[in-house]
């Protein structure tokens, strides 16, 4: 077992180099760059910036280096200082920025990861168990829409219904007194509070996708041979179906894991913004829009190494419930 | 034995033992009944794209700068007059009601006045595939000129329905196009895979578990940003559909190269390949066959995750850009608390969404269970 | 007061199937007793119902089925009774016979066990559900229970997962879960089809130790005579749903009564090479159960069937002396009597024999020291790590118009062998070497190209094993049977056409079929429209990889008529595949016994058989079951100890040592080569001069 996390854990360097070169890449590729931006909105605000000043700036940020070598400096601050470069628009070390809403978003994840799980697993078993009956229609149909609907439209939704039907607003994560507070057992609570919008909005597709897979998944187990087996024995039903059946489904279930993690993360990326969530997504996005590339390329390359690091787990959590895994 | 050997009533039998692949796979799709449905609604919708011209009752920049956010007007379908009931269809007119708090001004249904509505009425001039024109709607004001908003209207006074029907063009085939291309990468790339074998498959699979397990929005949305501001929303169009696909080819690649491996080792393609036939023959006449209706019921399945991340890219603001209308650019007008809570029927996009994706959900669901037919 | 004289007894007992397609009525008034402390096996073709009867004991049939009608009662000691066919379905009544009373093991140990908990757990879990004992004391039981089944080091294997332990071990350990108990019965379905017949011997021996110990009763269900011949006390033969006859193993097999125990009987070759005949077979196979024929259900492969009577009234069940009970008009009343006359003289006329046909000395085939290692590849480089040795070093000839047939245990590579000689690999060394083509000398068919192996695909073809596999569901008869003269330019049109309805007429299916698609045969129609493609361009050589395995014993008569008359007439050259030596028996001129990747022993059938030299040879002749319950001899089997060696890490020098019981120390560290120790008579193995071993006895 420890032989293999070991071996995972390897398997991971490589896949974290080429995530930085990723990352890297997408945030060189829109034309020009920040100085080019600060330029165009300063003519548009009639302020001119001089060439010679243009390029000062961009010798100041580097941003006049060749792309390798800009990538080198990136890449070699980060892993040897931890130093993820300074945002040019909030004229902020990145990683001041960065950490509080990275911890946030995988709250939001892990958390709706969990409410994914609890009632997935209930659901699933029970519309496989009782197949063809009321209830498994009615929730095999919840769960096509479920998936149909975009989790951008879920949230607005729940927005329009509190706001209208309950006269308050759900966005942010904090109510407005904790906002740039310093954590304090109040401001847990409050989070607390404003999570369950996100962890539903977020929630409900993998919810939906994992009751199928599951329902699929017993429906076969539950004809496999050793089934039978165990009823041979005499156990009561209920014993036999977690012990057996379950556990088996349960396998491509977590292998599933990691796709619905990494689904996750991503979808917290929109929701955050419709929600005005103090996540990464809506930091993202706003240096996405304003070429703040230090900033953008460290936000998706935590994103990706957060979602990597959950296929990671997954893939522990497999080897820990399947031996067969283990012993490959 | 198979249930499908049992399957031999007596009158069926002559039909059924030279029944081929297709009319199987469509005597059990047949049966399931949500698919069947959701078939016709995808067919219809894709008729719609078609001809959205037709069955919008205007056409989608036409703006009545005196009706901005007019709520839906109710239609009712018959008048009383002194012989009875007639079939008649019309809508109530509105009246403004100025709320001097707010400062605005507030729609409200008029049931004294009323506009008739007529099936296939003449309007404005749309092409119909770009061969020929044509003005007639299938439904719209009978006098030109009423107003008519059965979604309601939007901050300029464009009728919602019309937009959403035109959001249909961009929208459906943005989800088919990309398909399409990740089709073709995966097809390549899949069958490279299980072609070549060796390095090439194992480089190829690391590549396709790496883009796995990388959070697809955060990427696309930053490839998306580094589409610059002045480009041809055309260009716009086919750079968003590389952008879905770049992510989106590797679930059909393993299914390609899944069942390509698969098939490979079974024993009716060894029998071909001991008959003499080239590899050429062998994967054309026994093995695409062999998975084409596994790919078809793939494919659809695929089609809703993109239209899915079109709108939600659109929405945001990094993906189509009016003037282009696509269900996700119509649903930025409904993106603060502020327009939904005035004007909800802003949603309507969204429900369009929610029912494609939906009946291509079924529709796929229903393909898959039937693809094989010999199961 | 004594024990009732039955354990159970089924009466009229109806479990049907409520599927979409119409109810399958899977068993249709099955009555029987088990009796106390005996073994009765239920024997029949597969979709007879024996599997379902026995779930219904223990009403564990999978939905859509349920027991509709009858009863089981069940008499566990003097004064109780318990009919189980009313007990509620996983109610608290049969969850306590379940397990206890009653056990059941199956046909595959790998997938009735779950992978993901350990043989210990499973075990523990029975014995804990049913007795109130401490945990210690359970795992002390299980690692006994083990112990007596013949697991070495119970105490470690315990813990062990189902994919550590070999096919054998795994229904060992399959049934140590089901005798931890001490049950009244043990349910056995199939327990051995699934094993090499090595092993099957083990087994089936250790059933009947432990039967005899435990004094419990048996309920064994088979397809396999030689296996009731075997370990049956009484026999039930069932088909369609019903039993057709049942009586003592004696009478069964000495006196059968029923025409189809008597097909049954007369369907399995004998081991016997003298006795080469045809086969005695029965027309048709086993009609799916929707499509029940009404009236005897047999009565439309019957030869014996009378118009009038079989095909509309159910025949009633008759009782003969000795508590011979048989299900035919044949034994009624004054009327059947007229009826065994006419029966009399159509048994004696005998099958057609086979005209005598003396192969050719001409070689057709010859294979030159033919390797075929597969690579093992491991972790992210793909690095090489070892060699899967499937064929290794392998001679051996094959003369123009003869059969030979390769035996040996499943991973032996037999298969292998084959597809390499077919080319679908690329042999690691070694020569193929083909004299077919008329003046154009040897071939190396290991060294062509497949567009140079193009011209000789069309006279070396293949019958697969599996008619459901082998036949693309996607295209019709015409295209599938057509392919190879389609793709060589050897016919079109209305000319294939043509071809292809001949062929069909020949294989014995009619000509009109061949528009339709595979899915509208049986399995052993299928086998014959792959024989058809194998036959289509003319071929000299057939390569036949167990083409009979896959069928049951009454079509797999037919197949191999076939086969042999075909040969006749074309004069074809076969290599046949098999694991069944009965079958290999039957079919060969010559045998060549395969043991991990490579020949231990080839010579004629008749001298194989009698007289083999190898001990390896030795030990499967004396596991083969003939059906005869007068040949049951425990006594002089030798039970072989171990696995088949890993072809992937091979142990030093002769690769059975390990398992052999004449081992010496040269055995160990030097490989004996494939020698002719007499004419014709190839052996390896060092000793094959001094040894004495036996052979089949035809005593």
């Amino acid at each position: 077992m420890g032989q293999y996390i070991l071996k995972r854990i390897l398997y991971m360097i490589p896949t974290l180099f080429a995530i930085s070169i990723v990352a890297f890449l997408i945030i060189s590729l829109p034309p020009g760059d920040y100085v080019d931006r600060l330029v165009a909105n300063a003519r548009y605000e009639g302020d001119v910036i001089t060439e010679e000043e243009a390029e000062g700036m961009r010798e100041l940020y580097g941003l006049n280096r060749p792309l390798i070598a800009q990538y080198l400096v990136w890449l070699g601050d980060i892993v040897f200082r931890g130093d993820f470069g300074t945002s040019f628009s909030w004229s902020l070390p990145v990683s001041r920025l960065i950490w509080e809403r990275l911890a946030l978003t995988l709250t939001i994840s892990v958390s709706s990861l969990l409410f994914i799980w609890v009632v997935a697993i209930p659901i699933g078993v029970y519309s496989a168990v009782k197949q063809y009956s009321i209830g498994d229609y009615f929730f095999t149909f919840l769960g096509f829409i479920g998936l149909a609907i975009p989790n951008f439209l879920l949230a607005l939704v729940l927005m329009y219904i509190s706001f209208k039907y309950l006269g308050q607003s759900v966005g942010g994560l904090f109510s407005s007194e904790y906002i740039g507070e310093a954590w304090s057992a109040g401001k847990v609570l409050d989070l607390l509070s404003h999570l369950w919008v996100p962890m539903i909005v977020l929630g409900t597709a993998g919810t939906a996708s994992l009751i199928r897979t599951l329902r699929a998944n017993l429906l076969d187990e539950l004809r496999r041979p050793y089934v039978t087996t165990a009823r041979t024995k005499g156990l009561p039903e209920t014993y036999l179906l977690i012990k057996y059946p379950l556990r088996h489904a349960l396998n491509p279930f977590v292998s599933d894991l990691n796709t619905v993690f990494v689904d996750l993360v991503s979808g917290a990326t929109i929701v955050a913004v419709v929600l005005a969530l103090q996540t990464t997504g809506p930091l993202l996005l706003d240096a996405l829009r304003s070429q703040d590339m230090f900033l953008a390329g460290s936000a998706i390359m935590m994103l990706s190494l957060m979602a990597v690091f959950g296929t990671l787990v997954s893939d522990i959590l497999l080897a820990w419930l399947d031996p067969r895994i283990r012993f490959d | 034995m198979s249930a499908l050997t049992a399957n031999r009533s007596a009158g069926k039998e002559a039909e059924f033992v030279v029944a081929g692949q297709w009319q199987l796979i469509w005597r059990k799709f047949r049966k399931h009944r949500l698919a069947m449905f959701s078939g016709v609604v995808v067919s219809f919708i894709y008729l719609v794209v078609l001809i959205p011209g037709f069955f919008a009752p205007f056409t989608p920049e036409e703006y009545r700068a005196n009706f901005t956010y007019a709520p839906p007007q109710p239609i009712r379908f018959v008048v009383r007059t002194e012989d009875g009931l007639r079939f008649a269809p019309f809508v109530y007119g509105y009246k403004v009601e100025i709320d001097y708090n707010a400062g605005r001004r507030n729609f409200v249904i008029d049931r004294e006045v009323s506009y008739p509505v007529g099936l296939f009425v003449k309007g404005a001039p749309y092409s119909v595939l770009g061969l020929f024109e044509s003005n007639i709607h299938l439904f719209g004001p009978v006098n030109a000129g009423d107003p008519l908003f059965l979604l309601g209207a939007d901050r300029l006074g464009r009728d919602v329905l019309t937009r959403t029907i035109y959001g249909t063009q961009v929208s459906m085939t943005i989800g088919l196009i990309g398909v399409a291309l990740s089709l073709f990468l995966g097809i390549l790339l899949g069958g490279i895979s299980g072609y070549y074998g060796g390095w090439i498959d194992n480089f190829i699979q690391r590549l396709i578990e790496f883009l796995r397990s990388l959070p697809s929005i955060p990427l696309w949305i930053g490839l998306a940003a580094a589409i610059p501001k002045d480009t041809p929303p055309m260009q716009v169009y086919f750079l968003i559909t590389v952008i879905l696909s770049v992510i989106g080819w590797t679930g059909l690649a393993r299914v390609v190269r899944g069942k390509f491996m698969a098939i490979k080792t079974e024993d009716f393609v060894q029998a071909a390949k001991l008959d003499g036939c080239s590899t050429r023959r062998i994967i054309f006449r026994h093995m695409v066959p062999t998975f084409m209706s596994h790919i078809i019921a793939v494919v659809t399945l695929a089609i809703p995750g993109m239209i899915l991340a079109e709108t939600s890219l659109s929405f945001l603001g990094i993906g189509l850009r009016p003037p282009v209308i696509s269900w996700g650019v119509l649903l930025q007008e409904a993106q603060n608390i502020r327009s939904i809570s005035t004007a909800p029927w802003l949603f309507w996009p969204g429900v369009a969404v929610t029912v494609a994706v939906l009946a291509l959900n079924f529709l796929g669901d229903g393909l898959r269970d039937a693809a094989d037919p010999y199961a | 007061m004594s024990l009732p004289e039955h354990l159970i007894e089924i009466d009229n007992l109806h479990t049907h199937f409520f599927t979409d397609d119409g109810v399958v009525r899977a068993v249709e008034g099955v009555s029987f007793n088990i009796p106390r402390g005996k073994t009765i096996c239920v024997v029949g073709e597969s979709g007879c119902g024996k599997s379902i009867t026995a779930r219904s004991i223990l009403q564990v049939v999978d939905p859509p089925g349920r027991i509709v009608e009858g009863d089981i009662h069940f008499y566990p000691d003097a004064d109780s009774k318990v009919n189980i066919a009313q007990l509620k379905p996983n109610g608290k009544e049969i969850r306590a016979i379940r397990g206890k009373e009653i056990t059941m093991i199956f046909q595959e140990p790998m997938t009735s066990l779950s992978p993901l908990y350990t043989i210990g757990n499973q075990i523990v879990e029975a014995l804990r559900w049913h007795l109130p004992i401490s945990k210690k004391e359970a795992r002390e039981r299980a690692i006994e229970a083990l112990a007596k089944v013949g697991i070495p080091r119970p105490a470690e294997r315990i813990d062990a997962y189902t994919f550590e332990l070999s096919g054998g071990m795994r229904q060992r350990a399959m049934i140590a879960m089901a005798l931890v108990c001490e049950p009244k019965l043990l349910i056995a379905d199939e327990p051995t089809t699934a094993l090499d017949v090595t092993t099957q011997a083990n087994i089936l021996d250790l059933i009947r130790e432990l039967q005899r110990e435990l004094g419990m009763s048996v309920m064994f269900i088979t397809h396999d005579l030689g296996v009731v011949a075997e370990i049956a006390d009484e026999v039930a033969v069932m088909y369609l749903g019903t039993i057709v006859e049942k009586g003592t193993v004696e009478a069964i097999f000495k006196d059968p009564k029923h025409p189809y125990t008597r097909a049954l009987l007369n369907s399995i070759p004998k081991l016997e090479p003298a006795a080469r005949t045809r086969l005695d077979a029965v027309r048709g196979s086993v009609p799916h159960p929707l499509n029940r024929p009404s009236g005897c259900p047999f009565h439309e492969r019957c030869d014996y069937a009378v118009a009038g009577v079989c095909d509309t009234t159910d025949p009633p069940l008759i009782t003969l002396e000795g508590q011979h009970e048989v299900r035919c008009v044949l034994y009624g009343d004054a009327q059947g009597d007229a009826l065994r006359e006419l029966e009399r003289e159509a048994t004696a006329e005998a099958g057609p024999q086979i005209a005598a046909r003396a192969p050719a000395e001409q070689l057709l085939l010859e294979v030159d020291r033919l390797k075929m290692h597969f690579p093992i590849k491991t972790g992210f480089f793909n690095r090489t790590v070892g060699h899967v040795k499937a064929v290794d070093d392998v001679s051996f000839a094959i003369r123009e118009g003869e059969t030979l047939g390769l035996v040996g245990e499943s991973g032996c590579g037999k298969t292998t062998l084959g597809h390499t000689l077919m080319r679908l690999y690329q042999p690691t060394a070694g020569k193929i070497l083909y004299d077919g083509t008329s003046g154009n000398g040897q071939v190396d068919l290991a060294h062509l190209n497949n567009r140079e192996l193009k011209r000789y695909r069309r006279e070396i073809r293949m019958i697969f094993q599996d008619p459901h596999a082998s036949l693309n569901p996607r295209m019709v008869v015409r295209d599938i049977v057509g392919e190879s003269l389609m793709v060589n330019e050897l016919a079109k049109g209305s000319e294939l056409d043509e071809t292809v309805r001949g062929l069909l007429q020949r294989v014995g299916l009619r000509p009109e079929y061949i528009q339709r698609y595979p899915h509208a045969f049986s399995g052993g129609e299928r086998q014959r429209i792959g024989i058809a493609r194998a036959l289509a361009p003319n071929p000299k050589l057939i390569v036949a990889d167990e083409a009979v395995s896959a069928l049951d014993v009454s079509v797999q008569a037919q197949i191999l008529n076939l086969l042999k008359d075909l040969q006749a007439e074309f004069g074809l050259t076969f290599l046949f595949i098999s694991h069944d030596l009965s079958v290999v028996a039957h079919i060969s001129d010559r045998v060549a016994v395969m043991y991990v990747g490579k020949i231990v022993e080839l010579a004629t059938t008749e001298t194989l058989f009698s007289r083999p030299q190898h001990p390896y040879t030795e030990a499967l002749l004396s596991a083969v079951l003939k059906p005869d319950p007068t040949l049951r001899n425990d006594a002089n089997r030798i039970l072989l100890t171990g696995d088949v060696a890993d072809p992937a890490n091979t142990p030093s020098g002769c690769d059975f040592h390990p398992r052999c019981r004449y081992a010496q120390d040269r055995c160990k560290t030097e490989v004996p080569a494939l020698r002719e120790t007499a004419a014709g008579h190839f052996v390896s193995c060092h000793f094959s001069e001094e040894l004495e071993l036996r052979g089949i006895d035809h005593g």
